[in-house]
């Protein structure tokens, strides 16, 4: 009970943080609209005068899936891999180190909360979604209930991803430029903008192989009723992304804690 | 007698060569971060490679010609990080009263502004471009001459001056408004999202304000469309097409004018 309402704590400091800088965070709802329909605007120019779908996908699905995947991406890849670093270059994660939780549940609490507090995104994500005539709904009952269990799954792969990324900062202490990099291949490789299905094989082999799709392109996928494998291989992937990569995290941490330098303070 | 000041590209020279010898201070960072950049790019271009490869063309358009439009925008994008990266500060250094100083230094603000920090991710952006525009340019089919070769480095400075010109209007409104970084964001989102595409492809109205509302046409499919005589593609008269690098020097010089009159808008936050 104790420790619940401590975990608790941690997720209500993640809720608050991003709405203490209300302007960009107000901002990153108004570039998630803009991007939503400047794409839309694009894909249907690419698929102007074509009647047949491309790599089995039609316009209204191309503008569905870049609907959903930038707004999804929007609310799970809220990635605080930053503060990590910062705490750890600032000497504070001398004092995360001393709370009565572990450095990793802390850190999953506080990427929570700002899942939770990304959820406006959503809002914004789909009600631009349907003014730009881009929203279907999705392929049958059992895709739509799918869908959930992914997107659930989805979650739990993108806050263990993030977790990882930041745990690296007991190295590196500088992160930019590698965050720049991950960020962006993050984006790309996880089909938040483009559907894996449009990509040359050898790429969506390697887009498979790594963890970034079940992030995001699966729930899509299954939402658009294309479940990589069939639904139950793909969740069932999900689900073995979550293992291995909790597993990585641990492993990292166990090596990280004989490297904390506390600087000053 | 009195010596005269060096000329005002001699000042920039200067000070960015100042702000470069501090920025390789920190080397594994200076190499990181240009190398973050290199990455982000690299990721841009990707998707719109995914988009030819499964698509064939778009409007026509093979991916060799998009991929010039591409080489002459990320070249231009380059240039323009490298004169303006530091415009995205505009709102911290009004706000803290940082411009404070530049008024009581002997150099021009808007030249202090730019060259307060040195922007790293424009090595790395630089890089990318070059090797991409060379590419490109190369495997374009344009009947290379003196003449054209002169036009593309026209095209690429001009590219250049355009986004910045866009950027530095927006960064003027930080003295009246005291912010101007979401205005800045959304301008680079549009830039990034339709920049890489033959704008030919896009709807008349959109087409029409990205070359007159917020000039994006001039940065890259312009003059791309001018060398790759692809001019029935083009939705506006030719000539004002081939003036791409000429607009983007007039836009960047009444940015700057701009900038001047706003800048009488100051007011320190008092320290």
């Amino acid at each position: 009970m104790i420790t619940l309402r401590r975990v608790l704590s941690q997720v209500r400091i993640g809720v608050l943080t991003p709405w203490a800088y209300r302007t960009s965070t107000l901002l990153s709802l108004l570039v998630l609209a803009l991007q939503i329909v400047l794409y839309s605007v694009v894909w249907r120019a690419i698929y102007a005068g074509r009647q047949d779908p491309v790599a089995g996908t039609d316009v209204h699905t191309a503008v569905g899936y870049a609907v959903l995947g930038l707004t999804i991406a929007a609310a799970l890849h809220t990635a605080p891999f930053w503060s990590i670093q910062a705490r750890v270059r600032d000497g504070l994660i001398g004092i995360d180190l001393t709370r009565p939780i572990g450095l990793l549940t802390q850190n999953l609490a506080v990427q929570t909360g700002h899942v939770l507090a990304a959820l406006p995104a959503v809002a914004v994500g789909l009600g631009t979604g349907l003014l730009v005539g881009g929203l279907t709904a999705p392929t049958s009952a059992g895709a739509a209930l799918g869908f959930a269990v992914s997107l659930l799954l989805a979650f739990g792969v993108s806050q263990l991803i993030t977790l990882l990324m930041s745990l690296t900062s007991f190295w590196t202490l500088e992160v930019g430029g590698i965050g720049m990099a991950f960020y962006v291949v993050r984006t790309f490789m996880s089909g938040a903008i483009v559907p894996l299905w449009f990509m040359p094989g050898w790429l969506q082999a390697i887009a498979k192989a790594l963890p970034f799709q079940a992030a995001t392109y699966t729930p899509l996928a299954v939402y658009f009723g294309r479940p990589p494998g069939g639904l139950a291989t793909a969740l069932g992937v999900q689900a073995l992304w979550i293992l291995v990569l909790a597993g990585l995290c641990a492993w990292v941490w166990s090596r990280a804690r004989y490297r904390v330098v506390v600087q000053g303070g | 007698m009195v010596a005269r000041p060096p000329s005002t590209l001699r000042q920039f020279a200067i000070l960015v060569g100042l702000g470069l010898r501090s920025a390789v201070q920190y080397r594994a960072d200076f190499a990181m971060t240009a190398i973050g950049a290199i990455c982000y790019e690299a990721v841009s271009l990707a998707f719109v490679g995914v988009i030819v490869h499964a698509f064939g063309s778009i409007g026509g358009w093979s991916f060799v010609e998009v991929a010039f439009v591409y080489g002459i925008r990320a070249m231009g994008h380059a240039l323009h990080g490298l004169l303006s990266g530091q415009l995205w500060s505009t709102d911290g250094v009004v706000r803290q009263g940082e411009f404070d100083r530049y008024l009581l230094r002997p150099v021009n603000p808007l030249l202090q502004l730019l060259t307060r920090r040195f922007v790293v991710t424009a090595v790395g952006d630089l890089v990318f471009g070059a090797v991409l525009l060379a590419v490109t340019a190369a495997a374009a089919p344009v009947d290379w001459s003196v003449g054209s070769v002169a036009y593309l480095l026209a095209a690429v400075v001009g590219s250049a001056f355009l986004e910045s010109a866009v950027m530095l209007l927006i960064a003027s409104l930080t003295f009246r408004l005291l912010v101007s970084s979401p205005m800045l964001q959304m301008a680079d989102t549009v830039f990034v999202t339709f920049g890489p595409y033959p704008l030919s492809v896009l709807p008349r109205t959109v087409a029409h304000l990205l070359t007159f509302a917020l000039p994006l046409a001039y940065a890259g499919f312009f003059p791309a469309a001018v060398l790759l005589g692809r001019t029935e593609d083009l939705f506006v008269p030719l000539w004002l097409a081939v003036a791409s690098p000429v607009i983007g020097l007039l836009l960047y010089w009444a940015a700057v004018r701009f900038f001047h009159s706003q800048m009488r808008h100051y007011s320190s936050p008092g320290h």
